[in-house]
């Protein structure tokens, strides 16, 4: 079977051979992965479905309480959910509006152009990432507040407007999808990036040979052969808009927008007693069942999967494409990126670290700056405790999160035509976890591990399984259209060769997937440096990450301190970014 | 001149006898003072809770003060050592009630929140012990819920301003002056729980606070979450007024040098943050005596030395927040388990303004 063949027809990849031994390794890690999977995954989300039904108010969906429908009675008669319901989806299309096609252009051009100061650039998109949600978000408000903004003061200054206010308002629709699309980007540009990077050239070479420009080759041949990478990111980034609440927590209240999270965000935050759980749940219900809805249409519109193969067992060879006069346009718009999404939000986080209280720059303000906060963290006897508990719990849920997608990816790819079922359930539970409240499924692990003799509670395991349930739908998604665009035959001639299939696994498939393992080790390991529902609700005095502590020096008004460690945790997330930016531009250009 | 020197002579002894016989009473007055009941009470407890030399401690203060209490505590009652978790209420509470459930009780012996509702489904649960000696060998009067919680500290809820972008004479006075148009377009920020509105509604009445809040809201505040971020604000000058943040939080950044102030408008709402012991505590003697100890004036200078929190109403009171309450006297809506139901209901009211659903 031809490459061209593959492509063109739509023929479907044959099962390869293997031996008894091979067969029966893989039928083990087959079973393997779906009892894994699903024990990670059925806990809270058995937990999710059990509290819509409860009435929770004042009790935990696990005491005694009467069952009941109500819950969904709330949700579908309140006068509310019209308004609420609408408010989600603009602000989902909104801030996917900005996020994606910014992050599809840069996985092109860092990618698949010869843009110069690749290396650079592609680090500096991740930055974004590694600030703390919290700080990162009230950087934005320090830079945008329609009074004190920066850039507002620019503004009016620039353009001698009298105005005391404006002309920007981020506390509106527009400012909470603009934050929050820029927010998605170095996420979305990793799910794509390593599609991009893992594309046959030739594809395109035949395309220019047939006379098609640079953008009738992007949009007739580029972009259709990484659909599976785009759809993958579309339906994940429209879950993750959904059940976001950092945004419209911090802007949406001033901007009267209520979404769905907001939603949830009062039912899990009672000010008396403990969180709504039955409301919660059937908010978190009516996301899962968007989740499945939108998991239905993508496994429909990928499954003639073989469509999308380019990494052949001929002439795979990644090449770059020349820019020329669109080279200079290509460079300013990511320095124009890199300056407002990741030096201005990191400068605003700076100086709040050296402020005693906020104010805005001036010479007095200066005169206030101190570098104390990097001198008395260090006094703080937990930070050093928490900045090795956070590295230890990165690395893990990393590595753990990593090998569970390859798996996932494998079988759901390859076995499809074999397991169909099992696997559409395996790519199908995979990704609910995306749906369920952080709040929620730190509850169900507590519940569980409380109970059962499994002695991970109150260790930093525990907070590690949280963590991988919860990022396995990015990291599955991201795995699987990479290994989407892998062709079966690679495989089919290791082990037609005598290789039994962990080997071919390990030999063949996953040096094909390295790129995006690598994306999804360190996005991974990111978030986990920076989650906080799951930690708060999970952890203990030994177990203290560097979340919770930013978190509670700024409920403690230690704005300074919390700075400080933002700062700090940036700056080790960027490192272990550039590191693995540094590894993969090694690898390539070995 | 001979008979001015005798004269002073004797007035010298006189004198002397004077003092040597007060400092003799104040003596005999300390010695009995120390034998008293309460003081014995104490002297047992203490002895209690140096053989069980631990008390475990989850919630909301920040780990300095407890490092600083150890430090006073190991020169006056040695033998006790402060084991804190730093973390909100709220996870906290339903941990203690799923490990109770689980029939495995949570390793804590006090737990504290920063306002006394948090810990509601505690007392609904009956899983907090009683104990009398707070108010009865102690002398503190913030103790509620029938003895099962002692005030840790108080929390004051006025109206902030921005000094430097409001004067003086246009302070609001009043929770109705926010609704002057002058507040107009994102010169105020609310907290978005709306807590000082929700208490305000137990002395007023609901519907009234409800109208307040409505009212507030087409004046298009910035509405934030958390005291600190709302504080934050307020020295930044992003606005001008602010509701939500608290008046030791004012008092700190004012000392770091902020243009900020508050109002002690009435009425005034008062949070109460407070030590609950739990029935199943392991170390139950070391978790009386250290919450009484904090309660105490002692503990107490301790904790606003190191923080600003102190308790700011009643007899205990300390700190510049409680002085100036004494002196603008405003009507206090003190939050204790007589009216927290109450504040519960209307905050649920309020925050349905704000996109809740129930």
């Amino acid at each position: 079977m031809s490459r061209n063949a593959s492509v063109s027809t739509g023929q479907i990849v044959t099962a390869p051979l293997v031996t008894r031994a091979g067969l029966s390794v893989r039928s083990l890690s087959f079973g393997l992965t779906l009892v894994v999977v699903s024990y990670l995954v059925i806990v809270p989300l058995i937990t999710l479905l059990y509290a819509s039904v409860k009435s929770t108010e004042d009790k935990l969906p696990f005491e005694t309480t009467a069952t009941t429908l109500a819950n969904y009675a709330l949700v579908f008669s309140s006068p509310a959910t019209p308004a609420i319901l609408l408010n989600t989806f603009l602000f989902t299309v909104g801030s996917l509006a900005v996020g994606l096609p910014l992050a599809i252009i840069f996985a092109w051009l860092l990618e698949r152009s010869a843009i110069p100061g690749r290396a650079w650039v592609a680090s500096l998109i991740l930055v974004p990432m590694t600030i703390p949600s919290l700080l990162s978000a009230i950087a934005w408000i320090q830079l945008l507040d329609p009074r004190i903004g920066w850039i507002n003061v620019a503004l009016r200054s620039v353009l001698r407007l009298s105005a005391d206010a404006g002309p920007l308002d981020i506390y509106s629709l527009g400012g909470m999808c603009f934050v929050q699309g820029l927010r998605l980007v170095p996420s979305a540009y990793l799910m794509i990036a390593a599609s991009f990077r893992a594309m046959d050239p030739s594809l395109e070479e035949q395309s220019a040979m047939a006379g098609r420009g640079v953008t009738q080759t992007t949009l007739r041949v580029t972009l259709p052969i990484i659909r599976p990478a785009l759809l993958a990111a579309l339906i994940y980034y429209v879950i993750v808009v959904i059940e976001s609440f950092d945004i419209p927590g911090l802007l949406g209240f001033t901007a009267r927008v209520r979404v769905l999270s907001t939603a949830i965000y009062w039912a899990t935050h009672s000010e008396v007693g403990l969180p709504d759980y039955g409301l919660a749940s059937a908010l978190g219900t009516i996301i899962l069942a968007m989740a499945l809805l939108l998991m239905w249409f993508y496994h429909r519109l990928t499954t003639h999967q073989e469509r999308f193969a380019t990494i052949t067992g001929k002439g795979y060879r990644p090449r770059q494409i020349n820019l020329g006069r669109w080279t200079l346009p290509a460079l300013s718009l990511c320095v124009i990126y890199v300056f407002i999404a990741v030096l201005l939000p990191f400068v605003m986080l700076l100086w709040t670290s050296v402020q005693p209280f906020y104010a805005p720059p001036s010479v007095e303000s200066l005169g206030r700056a101190t570098f104390d906060g990097y001198v008395n963290i260090w006094r703080d006897s937990s930070v050093m405790r928490a900045i090795g508990n956070t590295t230890a719990l990165a690395i893990v849920t990393a590595v753990a999160t990593m090998g569970l997608s390859v798996l996932v990816s494998w079988f759901v790819v390859r076995r499809r035509n074999e397991s169909g079922s099992l696997t559409g359930y395996l790519a199908t539970v995979s990704f609910l976890p995306q749906g369920v409240p952080s709040i929620v499924i730190g509850l169900a692990l507590i519940f569980v591990y409380v109970r059962f003799p499994v002695p991970i509670y109150g260790t930093l395991w525990i907070i590690a399984l949280a963590m991988t349930t919860r990022y396995l739908a990015f990291s599955s998604r991201t795995t699987t259209s990479a290994l989407m665009q892998v062709h079966g035959e690679l495989e089919e001639a290791s082990q037609m060769a005598g290789a039994p299939w962990f080997r071919t696994l390990r030999r063949i498939t996953v040096p094909l997937l390295a790129p995006a393992m690598v994306n999804v080790f360190f996005w991974v390991a990111v978030h986990a440096m920076q989650e906080l529902s799951m930690a708060l609700m999970l952890y203990n005095p030994d177990t203290v990450v560097v979340s919770t502590m930013i978190w509670s020096m700024w409920q403690n008004g230690r704005t300074a301190d919390a700075a400080v460690l933002g700062v700090m945790l940036t700056l080790l997330s960027a490192l272990l970014l550039l590191g693995g930016q540094l590894l993969s531009y090694l690898r390539r250009n070995s | 001149m001979k008979i001015v020197g005798h004269t002073f002579a004797w007035t010298l002894r006189f004198i002397l006898i004077i003092v040597s016989v007060f400092v003799e009473i104040a003596t005999i007055h300390a010695q009995e003072k120390s034998k008293s009941p309460a003081n014995d009470a104490i002297a047992q407890l203490y002895a209690g809770a140096k053989k069980e030399g631990t008390v475990v401690i989850w919630g909301p203060t920040d780990a300095i003060i407890y490092q600083k209490a150890q430090a006073v505590l190991d020169k006056q009652y040695p033998g006790i050592k402060i084991e804190h978790f730093e973390s909100i209420p709220e996870p906290l509470v339903q941990r203690i009630i799923a490990e109770s459930q689980a029939g495995k009780p949570s390793a804590v012996d006090i737990i504290q929140s920063g306002s006394l509702r948090a810990l509601r489904p505690l007392i609904d649960r009956d899983m907090l012990s009683v104990y009398p000696g707070w108010e009865k060998n102690f002398g503190l009067d913030a103790v509620y819920a029938g003895d099962r919680f002692v005030g840790a500290y108080n929390l004051t809820l006025p109206i902030s301003y921005n000094s430097k972008l409001v004067s003086a004479k246009d302070v609001p006075k009043s929770w109705e002056e926010l609704t002057d148009p002058k507040w107009k377009g994102r010169k105020l920020i609310i907290e978005a729980r709306l807590v000082p509105f929700a208490m305000l509604g137990t002395e007023w009445g609901k519907s009234k606070s409800t109208e307040l809040v409505k009212k507030i809201l087409t004046q298009e505040p910035i509405i934030a979450q958390g005291g600190t971020t709302v504080a934050k604000a307020l020295a930044g000058g992003q606005v001008s007024i602010a509701v939500g943040t608290y008046a030791y939080t004012i008092e700190g950044l004012k000392k770091a040098g902020a243009t900020v102030d508050w109002m002690p408008v009435t009425p005034l709402p008062v949070l109460t943050s407070a030590f609950g012991v739990l029935k199943t505590a392991p170390h139950p003697n070391a978790a009386r005596f250290f919450a009484g100890w904090m309660g105490s004036t002692e503990g107490q200078k301790i904790r606003y030395e190191t923080s600003g929190q102190a308790i700011e109403v009643g007899k205990n009171a300390i700190g510049n927040v409680a002085d100036r309450l004494k002196a603008s006297r405003p009507t206090i809506i003190l939050e204790t388990e007589k009216n927290f139901a109450a504040i519960f209901e209307i905050q649920r009211e309020l925050g349905r303004l704000l996109g809740a659903l129930r």
